[in-house]
């Protein structure tokens, strides 16, 4: 046990110090940061809608105004009297990045409007003065019919339609559910990070380790065992804290979005974060001891990406399949793929975040992931051993079949 | 204490690495595991070690088994050098001292100790990587030292080593076999073995040839030889003895293993007809030429 913490400290602290660790995990952070940021991103600016208007019934602007004014929500809206000529008004619009609302023909009976917008931003905005305007042409001609204007005003009120999210024990507002989107997308991706990521550290560490010789040196001071556990131990704990930072940049991007979108960002429940937990810790002894062994068999840095390639991209498939699992979280497909162990931690991490997974079902990919991960560990530790004074062989299947029966 | 390896044998697949090797090493002697290349002396001292278990056979020190716990007690220079290259000097030792049982403070010490008898104190605390090759060795010695070992082995210390660096290698080897350190070692360089050894074991073509005390070793050889040189360089009239071999030596002499029944002054004799002298001496036959006998001058 000695040696496994003396080669867990070093793993940890030579890595922790360097700046390749330190640049890679400011902008895993920054990129976590940043994905959480994008559904505030595109819900476009804060900034007010500035529209130029330029009524050529002269009967609109007024009333306009104050239905714009009525209706606030989300961005402030300014409407702005145009006048004279349209070229020159739709120039100084471009020049200040605003918009311009042309009103033109009989006001209420014959009237066309044409809304001109500088941005993606103000298009996705314009439902703030284009519906006010419309129930607003919609209530004269009514009123032009005759109904009171009370009337119209009541038969025109906009109908509000409440989603809820079904789930076995409650309902959450569809506010909760795009809360729920974040909170499911930030774990899937912390565990992914984690585990994959970090378990290519495992990889190139041995890999070093058997391209420098110094796995020689080690092999005569300790036990091949101790020697793959204590990397798989510190470099662990280097994904630890990796994880750690991940998740506060994840946290405050996850919150300041929630905010600034007017959603509720959804909690994670203690049930949740035990398995969390189980998915990281199972899947990176998994993905790591594989990784471990596979560095042992290769003695060259040109041969690397050809064993690892392979194993790498079974490792990343869910990530690809994120969108249909996230439409479907109970669809075969997604229920097939959370119970392959190798993707069971995504998977099923997913669907329980996004939908009700049956107990049983989770405690079965659970019970899976786990034999698998005992079973990995114990083969890729006959072949590290095996492998690990190799050199000059390039790894076939057959060779990796040896090594197991051997080591 | 001795080392002892009994009826040890290895294979690599079809390739037999090393047959019924057998020998032993008493505690405190200095012993040279001599063999061309390939002939088995790496995998036997990696067998020492524990890296390779050996198929057949056993090692033994202090007439127990080898576990990874006495194991703990040996120090290891392998053939293949190799230190963590971005790891400091010092700080690579003492990990590597710990991973031998040594405490920090301790291991510290032995480190410091042996960074000082290697001259590499002005090195200490640069990365491995920013050192040359003969530096680098020199810190490899130092890890195999450091941990205050019963038995040292060491696969070819000197290999690659500059006249300077040969001389502080063979210092710190003298200090440490003056500690009371078992040290089995590889060298082709049979010079330095004479010089450095008590005891030699052969190993060619993955068995043993010859083992025993140098002294023992040369005696066995029952003849002499002579060391002849004379001004002219011309060495011909030597073909007027039938069965004798003969090999250049340096300074422009010659080394003539006397076989039996010729009198060595008959030798002396004749090249003295032959011209000028300048040296002629009379003695055991050296290691090489036992060396050379033994495997047939293949890899000399």
């Amino acid at each position: 046990m000695r040696n496994v913490w003396l080669i867990t400290r070093r793993e940890f602290l030579s890595r922790i110090r360097s700046g390749a660790f330190i640049a890679s995990t400011l902008i895993m952070m920054v990129a976590l940061l940043g994905a959480t940021m994008i559904p505030f991103l595109m819900q476009g600016s804060s900034a007010p809608l500035a529209v130029t208007v330029l009524d050529r019934t002269g009967q609109v602007l007024a009333p306009l105004q104050e239905a714009v004014a009525r209706s606030a929500g989300g961005r402030p809206v300014v409407l702005t009297p145009g006048e004279g000529d349209e070229e020159r008004l739709i120039a100084e619009a471009r020049a200040q990045d605003a918009s311009v609302l042309i009103i033109e023909g009989t006001y209420p009976g014959d009237l066309h409007a044409r809304f001109l917008y500088t941005s993606m931003g103000d298009l996705s905005d314009s439902h703030l003065v284009t519906e006010p305007l419309a129930q607003l042409v919609r209530a004269a001609r009514l009123s032009e019919r005759g109904l009171p204007a009370e009337v119209a005003g009541e038969v025109l009120q906009p109908l509000t339609i409440e989603a809820r999210q079904l789930t076995a024990g409650q309902e959450r507002d569809a506010d909760q559910f795009v809360g729920s989107i974040f909170l499911a997308l930030g774990a899937v991706m912390s565990v992914y990070l984690i585990t994959v990521i970090n378990s290519q550290f495992v990889f190139q560490g041995v890999l070093e380790e058997k391209v420098s010789r110094v796995v020689e040196v080690m092999a005569a001071a300790v036990r091949p065992t101790e020697m793959m556990v204590g990397k798989i131990l510190g470099l662990g704990l280097l994904g630890v804290v990796q994880y750690l930072a991940m998740m506060a940049a994840w946290l405050g991007g996850t919150l300041a979005t929630a905010q600034n979108m007017g959603v509720t960002a959804g909690g994670i429940t203690p049930r949740v974060a035990l398995l969390i937990m189980a998915f990281v810790v199972l899947s990176y002894a998994m993905n790591s001891s594989v990784l471990a062994a596979l560095g042992a068999t290769v003695s060259r840095m040109e041969d690397s990406q050809t064993v690892v390639s392979p194993v790498l991209l079974l490792m990343m498939l869910p990530m690809f399949l994120i969108t249909p699992v996230m439409t479907e979280p109970n669809g075969t497909l997604a229920t097939v793929l959370s119970f392959v162990p190798i993707w069971t931690p995504i998977v099923m991490l997913l669907r329980v975040m996004l939908a009700e997974v049956p107990a049983v079902q989770v405690g079965i990919s659970l019970v899976a992931l786990a034999a698998t991960t005992g079973l990995l560990a114990w083969g890729s530790g006959r072949i590290y051993r095996a492998a690990l004074l190799t050199f000059g062989t390039r790894p076939t299947l057959k060779q990796l079949w040896q090594y197991l029966r051997t080591g | 204490m001795t080392l002892e390896v009994q009826h040890v044998s290895k294979a690599f697949g079809p390739v037999k690495a090393v047959q019924d090797v057998s020998f032993t090493v008493p505690a405190g002697r200095v012993c040279g595991l001599l063999g061309s290349n390939g002939a088995g002396k790496t995998t036997t001292m990696r067998m020492i070690m524990r890296i390779f278990l050996p198929d057949q056979g056993e090692i033994r020190w202090h007439g127990r088994p080898v576990t990874d716990a006495v194991r703990s007690g040996f120090g290891y220079l392998p053939e293949e050098r190799g230190l963590y290259p971005k790891m400091q000097v010092r700080e690579q030792l003492i990990y590597l001292t710990q991973l031998k049982g040594l405490d920090r403070a301790e291991a510290a010490r032995q480190v410091d100790l042996w960074i000082d008898r290697l001259g590499l104190g002005e090195y200490a605390l640069r990365k491995v990587e920013q050192l040359s090759k003969g530096n680098q060795q020199k810190v490899q010695f130092a890890a195999a030292a450091a941990s205050r070992p019963e038995l040292c082995i060491l696969d070819e210390p000197f290999t690659g080593l500059d006249p300077m660096n040969t001389m502080v290698m063979e210092q710190a080897f003298r200090t440490l076999a003056g500690e009371g350190t078992t040290i089995l070692f590889s060298s082709h360089n049979m010079d330095q073995v004479e010089a450095l050894c008590d005891d030699v074991v052969l190993i060619h073509r993955s068995r043993v040839v010859m083992a025993g005390s140098l002294r023992d070793v040369k005696r066995a050889a029952r003849r002499q030889t002579v060391r002849l040189r004379v001004e002219s360089g011309d060495y011909g009239f030597l073909q007027e003895f039938p069965g004798i071999r003969m090999q250049t030596a340096a300074g422009g002499a010659i080394e003539i293993a006397v076989p039996e029944g010729l009198d060595p002054n008959r030798l002396l004799a004749r090249a003295l007809a032959a011209g000028t002298v300048t040296e002629y001496s009379l003695g055991e036959p050296s290691l090489r030429e036992i060396y050379i006998e033994k495997v047939g001058g293949a890899d000399a």
